[in-house]
């Protein structure tokens, strides 16, 4: 008998256990958003894109791959906020929306620079809402811009996402700054926030047929995300950044002002740099540059005024050499290297002129300011962001050829003209 | 009605613990009997009140020897009904202890007479009487179990002897005063073991045991010749502990084939074996093998206590002996090591455990365990010390996956999504579509299948057993997606714990882990990885009140003792100098901090 | 006297040092930053020594009353009733030091892994195995503490190895916080949260002998301390003194912002184990402080039939606050003047057994 009641107990105690699975949701109940993307909205005040792969198809096991392709649903909606946004979808899909997969978070140009701090302050509250998101600032609409963002390479729109932002290590084009960076940055005076600059390239810049190539020597990285001039691929193009000054878009930097930027903030890790041969300047000779060490940044104050000694250190391997000078050699190789460093320091400069221009410290300089000021009080006092226009900013390039690639020596070319060059 | 709430109340009202009964759990004889015997002193003077404590307490006694009991019983004039109980019951147990006369008698026609009485001759067709003559003079006769004897033996070298007059020319001999059963043993029956006995009773246990009863006219002896020659299996290798290096030996179902077994490796004075008799009905002898200067005393005690106090009808093999002795018998896990090989048995002695073998089943129990010996091999201290380790990470990773991959995934995809990457997560989803079952009992369904095809697999004779587990796991696995019956990727999970329980070396471990596994899945399905972690948070603390033989279950990490490096890491054997500390053991050091002689000694590492 | 068996340095090490740093994965750094900003990890150090102090009076004490615990200790030295007192503030005090770590644990729970379970849902199941594992006893929680005592300081580092390329040391500047006069009293005031090494006290009858005691505390203390500090200067380093103040769990979210490669992301669930694990062990534990303590107040010779009650009036307790705010409030509050509870009464307890002259006796020495 007591072991009948005891049971009973139990069972009771069972079933109110049971009736406890109140967070167990099926794969299947959800929807899974790969992309955010917020603009102005037209009717409303806001026009929220969310993206997400449709799980048509999949009947049993074994054929997973390549059905992500094409099933990529796209839905805009106009609403008044983005939470009252995602229940106006729930009611023509049929899946509750999860974004706890996201990727990417897109803004609209105009938004941005109207500000989103009012949005990125806001959505970190939802646990889904990851801090590892990247924000994307795109310009013109952001709806647009998602649909144009397509899987191109691979079949997997979630790898692509993945894989597009690692190549940022690899270019130095654009930083995969992440929703969490901008939170904190914006939140605290140690600098300003980032968003990688994304635009729609409409192919507009493209000219078709066969040109000259007789055209100034320009960088590979002087273009704004865009304006690329090519022809196939995915539509959506990431290059740049643009740069804020709390949650408002002051401006954006291209390609190279990118580079710099990333070099001065420690994230640069790798790009191929095309600078002009210092002995024939209508040729190029390109470099696989990387961050050799961590940026030596000191700053002081000359009275309220700060000022910053920056030094970057890179090194690097030749990679081609269109004109057959030796540069592998011990006298030449200075010379390639001081050209470099000084296209770099030009650059750097002018990068730095820039966002003072807008008085945008993304550069993090305030970090090393903050280490002179014992107390926060102290230190928001100073207000370091307002005084960073002021600042006087000296800039120095250590760089180093460390290898040649699979050439010790740069032969000459024989043709009959005899040897060319010399 | 009222009896319910009574229930209820009980469940529910305090009842302060029952002494130390939580420590010991041990068979009931002793404890009962001194408690009972103030009790029964009390009782003298004011009978009349304590009708239904009696009542009781008789009832407890049943263990007690009948001429005390009945004296008791007399004196108090207790009911009938439990007095006739008691004595029927009594004489039940009594019965093949006690006869009223236990000796031989001279009178040959009595013994006979005896015998014929106690196995039931004309019924019991096993047990076979022969009358003959020593020397076609005197009368006698033979007692022995047919099949339990070599018949050969028995008709070689006792009748034969027995019969033949020349064997005994000397004895009968003028003058000569020696006893016939003294000059039997001694000049005629040429049997490496032949005893004297008196006891009839102990004679009847040597008849069943397979040895020939001598029984001589005007002899008051009787004679015991060892002609064991039941049938039984050759040492074969073991079944459920196979491994690629190291001894290939297993236990046989004979007692003394697996103590020869042992003492084959140990070839110590030291290597002591102990015989008691368990099993009321069935007598069955149980050795106790354990090394003397290296166990601690205690345990051995201990040990000897718990077995001596069995108190059952049937003990047949150490499966059951375990059971009757082992401390906590509601806790999931194992608490004494039931192994098939004798080498593990030698290795766990030199630790300074005891080893319990049983005649019956092809095992040993070793205690007191813990729950790092459920992880070890035979294998592993054959093997370099670098392999040893890593098959021993490797079973620690088979435990982990067959204990909480289900829930884990359960868990994942019902309630952590967000760590599934990105691609797995859609096609799962993709697959999950067109299953209409909740994951819960997705796996439930496919966990017992599984489950079915492994006990099934057991019981399909011959040959095809083994490969009919695996095809039917593969074609069950195969329809039941394609039917749309499950998902994929969960035959996957299915299949990968079935083969993490595989590689749990301890079967009865493997078998909780197969239970305690489903526990696990619950917690998940409720709760996610916080209902995972409360079930192993409770699991852990249930297992670290388990103690085997006085020893905590993890011993010598919670509590932290000292112990050889040989735990989950397995460390260079040279470097395993002493016995674990959780066994107190009498002897700590297993080998000298130099046993590496060569490296450090000048004379070439040689002994002195 | 109550049967609780005998634990090891070891496993008393665990048992206090996982229930005072777990509590590094609720709302508490969070509640730090924002009164010392930059310098909380410093902070906390400076509450370890204070707290290292607190526990060397409790062994003064324990020293003066050899093989007595502290229930007994007050007894012995202020009498029976003021002693009654003093051990009914250490259990009340105890109860609502739990209560409110259940609760502050169910909150953040359900803020970051299970969004619709009910708070008293996540309780009730917790409380349940509580009190299981309360009735196995001490040596069963000590052990088990013990057991996953380094699997909770791997998954500790592990968050905060991985996490890696987040951190910024300059997010440690300026190097005072809001002022180093704010961080300094703020750091001794704080050091109840360190208070629990006083149970030790408690179960001092479990140890073997003064020395293990003090073994036992020290160690636990500079262990307890030593990952309060990195886990508040890396959860600083990785985000800042502005959004530092703001995260419910600091904790929680440096493993949710692990990224390694496209793998090795969105973990935080799996850190879920150490967190839950580490929390149960300290729950169970000071549950099981609290009951024991009751019992020797008033004598009661078996604590298992109080067990329930307790988890039940726990539960209540536990359930009173209205929201995460009023909780975070309690617990900064606890925090702040807990050390009157935990350090002032054997402080005051020693003063007077030195003023009155009172000192216990070893049976040992009988």
């Amino acid at each position: 008998m007591k072991r009948v009641i005891c049971l009973l107990l139990l069972l009771s105690y069972m079933c109110i256990l049971f009736t406890g699975c109140f967070d167990a949701q099926e794969v299947t109940e959800w929807a899974y958003v790969y992309s955010i993307g917020m603009e102005k909205g037209v009717t409303d005040k806001l026009r929220m894109t969310v993206q997400m792969p449709s799980m048509k198809g999949g009947k049993g096991g074994g054929s997973e791959g390549g059905q992500e392709q094409g099933n990529i649903e796209t839905i805009t909606i106009d609403c008044p906020s983005f939470y009252a946004g995602v229940n106006m979808i729930n009611s023509f899909v049929s899946r509750q929306i999860n974004y706890m997969h996201a990727k990417y978070l897109v803004f609209s140009e105009s938004l941005a620079r109207e500000g989103i701090d009012s949005y990125i302050t806001a959505f970190i509250r939802g646990r889904q809402i990851r801090r590892q998101m990247n924000v994307i600032i795109t310009k013109g609409s952001a709806s647009d811009f998602l649909k144009a963002h397509s899987v191109a390479i691979s079949s997997s729109l979630s790898k692509k996402q993945q894989n597009l932002m690692d190549q940022g290590s690899n270019t130095g084009f654009f930083s995969d700054v992440t929703y969490g960076d901008m939170l904190d940055e914006a939140k605290a005076p140690y600098g300003q926030p980032i968003a990688i600059l994304a635009a729609i390239n409409d192919e507009g810049k493209f000219k078709p047929g066969e040109g000259t190539g007789q055209l100034p020597f320009k960088t590979s990285g002087d273009y704004y995300a865009g304006d690329l001039a090519r022809r196939g691929g995915s539509k959506a193009e990431f290059l740049g950044t643009a740069i804020f000054d709390g949650g408002k878009m002051v401006g954006e930097l291209n390609g190279d002002e990118t580079r710099i930027l990333l070099m001065l903030r420690n994230q640069f890790h790798r790009a191929f740099y095309a600078v002009r041969d210092p002995k024939m300047p209508n040729k190029t000779i390109t470099m696989d540059v990387r961050g050799q060490k961590n940026p030596n940044i000191k700053v002081r104050f000359e009275g309220d005024k700060p000022v910053i000694d920056a030094k970057v250190f890179l090194e690097g391997d030749v990679l081609a050499i269109q004109s057959t000078i030796d540069y592998e050699s011990k006298e030449l190789k200075p010379i390639l290297e001081n050209e470099f460093r000084k296209l770099i320091k030009e650059q750097m400069d002018k990068t730095i002129k820039k966002c003072q221009l807008v008085n945008s410290d993304v550069f993090r300089f305030g970090s090393f300011a903050a280490m002179h000021f014992p107390t926060i009080p102290e230190w928001e006092e100073y207000n370091w962001l307002k005084r960073f226009k002021d600042a006087q900013v000296n800039t120095e390039v250590d760089f180093r050829i460390r290898r040649t690639g699979t050439m010790l020596k740069s032969s000459e070319l024989f043709s009959t003209e005899g040897k060319k060059g010399e | 009605m009222a009896n319910i709430f009574q229930t209820m109340k009980n469940v529910f009202t305090y009842k302060p613990e029952k002494g130390q009964a939580f420590e010991l759990l041990e068979g009931s004889t002793e404890g009962v009997e001194r408690e009972n015997t103030p009790e029964a002193a009390n009782l003298k003077p004011g009978s009349d009140t304590s009708d239904k404590t009696e009542g009781t307490s008789a009832e407890q006694t049943k263990d007690i020897p009948a001429e005390k009991n009945g004296k008791k019983v007399r004196e108090k004039k207790t009911p009938l009904t439990v007095e006739e109980w008691n004595k029927q019951k009594n004489d039940e147990e009594a019965s093949p202890d006690q006869t009223e006369e236990g000796l031989v008698s001279s009178d040959l026609s009595a013994n006979l007479q005896k015998i014929k009485k106690e196995f039931g001759i004309p019924y019991n067709t096993d047990v076979m009487t022969r009358k003959f003559k020593i020397a076609r003079k005197v009368n006698a006769f033979i007692t022995y179990v047919d099949g339990m004897v070599d018949s050969t033996f028995v008709s070689d070298f006792v009748l034969r002897q027995l019969m033949e007059p020349r064997n005994f020319e000397e004895f009968f001999k003028e003058g000569n005063t020696e006893n016939i059963s003294d000059y039997i043993n001694e000049n005629v029956i040429s049997v490496h073991e032949v005893g004297k006995m008196k006891d009839l009773n102990t004679i009847y246990f040597q008849i069943l045991c397979g040895d020939t009863a001598l029984f001589i006219d005007g002899a008051e002896m009787c004679l015991i010749i060892s002609t064991r020659g039941y049938e039984k299996r050759s040492v074969e290798k073991p079944v459920t502990e196979n491994v690629v290096m190291g001894s290939q030996e297993g236990f046989t179902e004979n007692l003394r084939t697996n103590l020869t077994l042992v003492r084959k490796i140990i070839k110590n004075k030291n290597l002591i074996t102990e015989m008691i008799k368990v099993g009321k009905t069935n007598q069955a002898y149980i050795g106790i093998m354990y090394m003397n200067g290296i166990v601690n005393q205690e345990v051995i005690k201990e040990v000897k206590r718990r077995l001596n106090s069995i108190d059952a009808a049937f003990v047949a093999g150490d499966g059951m002996v375990g059971q009757f002795i082992e401390d906590s018998p509601f806790m999931i896990f194992p608490q004494t090591l039931t192994t098939e090989r004798p080498d593990r048995v030698a290795s766990f002695l030199m630790e300074g455990k005891v080893a319990i073998i049983s005649e019956g089943a092809p095992f040993a129990e070793v205690v007191p365990i813990t729950f790092y010996h459920l992880l070890q091999t035979s294998e592993d201290s054959m093997v370099r010390w670098q392999y040893g380790s890593f098959l021993r990470i490797i079973r620690v990773f088979g435990i982990m996956v067959s204990a909480f991959l289900p829930a884990m995934y359960v868990a994942l995809t019902l309630f952590h999504q967000e760590m599934i990457p990105t691609e797995l997560l859609a096609s799962i989803a993709r697959s999950k579509e067109e299953v209409p079952f909740p994951t819960i009992v997705e796996i439930i369904l496919l966990e017992i299948s599984f489950e079915l095809i492994r006990e099934g697999g057991i019981r399909i004779p011959g040959v095809i057993g083994q490969t009919l587990g695996i095809i039917g796991a593969l074609i069950l696995g195969q329809a039941a997606v394609a039917a749309g019956l499950v998902s994929p990727i969960l035959i996957i999970i299915v299949a990968v714990t079935g083969l993490g329980s595989f590689a749990i070396p301890n079967y009865p471990f493997g078998l909780s882990l197969r239970v305690v596994r489903f526990f696990f899945t619950f917690m998940a399905a409720i709760l996610g990885f916080y209902g995972i972690s409360l079930g192993l948070f409770l699991m852990a603390c249930v297992a670290c009140n388990i103690k085997s033989f006085g020893v905590p279950f993890f011993a010598p990490v919670a509590p932290k003792t000292k112990s050889a490096p040989d735990l989950v890491m397995r460390q260079p054997i040279w470097k395993q100098e002493e016995r674990p500390d959780f066994l107190n053991p009498a002897n700590r050091r297993k080998q000298s901090s130099n046993s590496r002689g060569w490296e450090h000694k000048k004379n070439g590492g040689k002994k002195q | 006297m109550i049967k609780e068996g005998k634990i090891g340095v070891q496993e008393a090490i665990a048992l206090i040092a996982i229930t005072i740093s777990v509590k590094v994965y609720f709302t508490s750094p969070s509640y730090v930053a924002k009164v010392v900003g930059t310098s909380s990890w410093y902070m906390t150090l400076i509450s370890a020594a204070t707290a290292i102090v607190g526990f060397a009076v409790l062994c003064k004490l324990l020293k003066r009353f050899p093989e007595k615990d502290l229930v007994e200790a007050f007894e012995q030295s202020l009498g029976r009733i003021f002693g009654f007192v003093f051990s009914l503030v250490l259990v009340l005090f105890l109860l609502i030091s739990t209560a409110v770590m259940i609760r502050e644990f169910a909150e953040v729970l359900k803020v970051y892994a299970l969004p619709l379970t009910p708070p008293s849902f996540v309780i009730g199941i917790l409380l349940t195995v509580t009190v299981l594992v309360c009735i196995l006893g001490l040596e069963s929680i000590a052990r088990a503490a013990r057991l996953f005592a380094y699997y909770i300081l791997a998954g500790f580092l592990i968050v905060i190895v991985l996490a890696y390329n987040n951190y910024d040391y300059h997010n440690l500047f300026p190097i005072f916080g809001y002022g180093l006069d704010k961080t300094v009293i703020y750091g001794i005031s704080r050091s109840s949260f360190y208070g629990e090494v006083i149970t030790l006290g408690i179960i001092a009858t479990s140890m073997q002998g003064l020395s293990h005691i003090k073994k036992a505390g020290y160690t636990a203390l500079i262990i307890s301390g030593l990952t309060t500090a990195i886990a508040l200067g890396m959860s600083m380093m990785a985000f800042n003194y502005a959004t530092g103040q703001e995260i419910t769990s600091r904790m929680y979210v440096l493993s949710r912002i692990i990224k390694i490669g496209g793998f090795l992301q969105r973990l935080d669930p799996f850190f879920l184990f150490t967190w839950c694990i580490g929390t149960m062990v300290g729950i169970s534990f000071l549950l099981y402080c609290t009951v024991s303590t009751y019992c020797k107040t008033f004598r009661i010779r078996d604590l298992r039939p109080t067990i329930l009650p307790w988890a039940i009036i726990l539960f209540t307790v536990s359930m009173i606050p209205d929201d995460l705010t009023t909780i975070a409030g309690y617990v900064q509050i606890l925090r702040q003047y807990g050390w009157t509870i935990f350090f002032g009464l054997p402080l005051i307890t020693l003063t007077l057994a030195v003023i009155r002259k009172k000192k216990g006796t070893s049976q040992r020495c009988q």
